[in-house]
């Protein structure tokens, strides 16, 4: 404008505006990108090698000295592919895999609703680059061991299902799931 | 301190100040505005085919300084056309020394 300050307020001011625009603009193209790739649709196979559920009377693994808590590990082998995920928009994926099952309304006295449903994390990892997106893992080792909030866990059965987030450079976070269809139940344990 | 504070805003603020004048400044901001429009449209075009943002990151940053260097420094060619003052003239002040104070009646 007048003065050399004021031009550089001026210029300022269309250089962060254009940069709110590309940002929005940047977000909406990928939203878009991520519909046309049908990413809710994805699909794989997941199956679980071994299972074990042992009580444990310790602090850090949910239980004291006096009731134990029975943890469930598990080694499983799955495949999917989650290239569709991945556009100019996407700063990483962070991938978990969950089992989700039916609260325990056995207990009356606890007032558990009957629709109410527990989701336990058994291993998660974070994606950072569209190569790395095809997941094809052989006799991985669940990362943590879980327990649920009650003592029993054994003969629950529970559906696994592999969650996402995607997070994007500029933009909103998407969430989303691919499900396996494999109902698995947690086996006795093996220690009283 | 104050001395020194005044004598900056006479003597050495005016010549930083890098002034254009008023057609000039029409030039400059339909000028910016039509660069950074250019700019955006590329960056976004570049980086969507591309499928990278650091491109889109990049065209812009190449934009700022491309704007930097049209809008701010004082180009001749911004100066075209200086504004033209009225040359000063004799102005007859009121004589204040001879003036008349009024009498102002305070009703309490």
């Amino acid at each position: 404008m007048f003065s050399i300050t004021q031009r550089a307020q001026d210029v300022s001011s269309m250089i962060t505006t254009s940069i709110g625009v590309l940002a929005v603009l940047i977000s909406i193209s990928s939203l878009i990108q991520l519909y046309l790739n049908d990413y809710n649709n994805l699909s794989g196979e997941l199956s679980v090698r071994k299972a074990q559920n042992s009580v444990k009377f310790t602090r850090s693994f949910g239980g004291n000295a006096r009731n134990g808590k029975e943890n469930v590990r598990l080694s499983f082998d799955m495949e999917t592919d989650l290239t569709p995920l991945f556009n100019w928009n996407t700063k990483q994926v962070f991938v978990y895999l969950v089992g989700e099952y039916d609260g325990l309304n056995v207990l009356k006295k606890a007032k558990v609703a009957k629709d109410e449903s527990s989701k336990v994390v058994f291993w998660d990892k974070i994606i950072r680059d569209k190569a790395d997106a095809v997941l094809d893992l052989k006799n991985t080792r669940s990362k943590y061991t879980v327990w649920d909030y009650y003592q029993k866990m054994g003969n629950r059965t529970a559906n696994l299902k592999l969650e996402y987030n995607i997070q994007p450079h500029v933009g909103p976070l998407v969430w989303g799931s691919v499900d396996f269809n494999y109902p698995f139940e947690f086996p006795e344990p093996k220690n009283a | 301190m104050d001395q020194a504070a005044e004598y900056f805003q006479k003597n050495i603020a005016p010549a930083l100040a890098f002034n254009i004048d008023f057609k000039g400044q029409e030039k400059v901001t339909s000028l910016c505005q039509l660069t950074t429009i250019i700019f955006s449209v590329i960056a976004f075009v570049l980086g969507f085919i591309l499928q990278d943002v650091l491109v889109t990151g990049y065209v812009m940053a190449v934009g700022t300084v491309v704007l930097l260097v049209i809008g701010l420094p004082a180009y001749p060619a911004y100066n075209k056309n200086p504004v033209t003052f009225l040359k000063p003239t004799e102005v007859k002040l009121p004589d204040l020394d001879s003036a008349k104070a009024v009498d102002i009646e305070i009703s309490t």
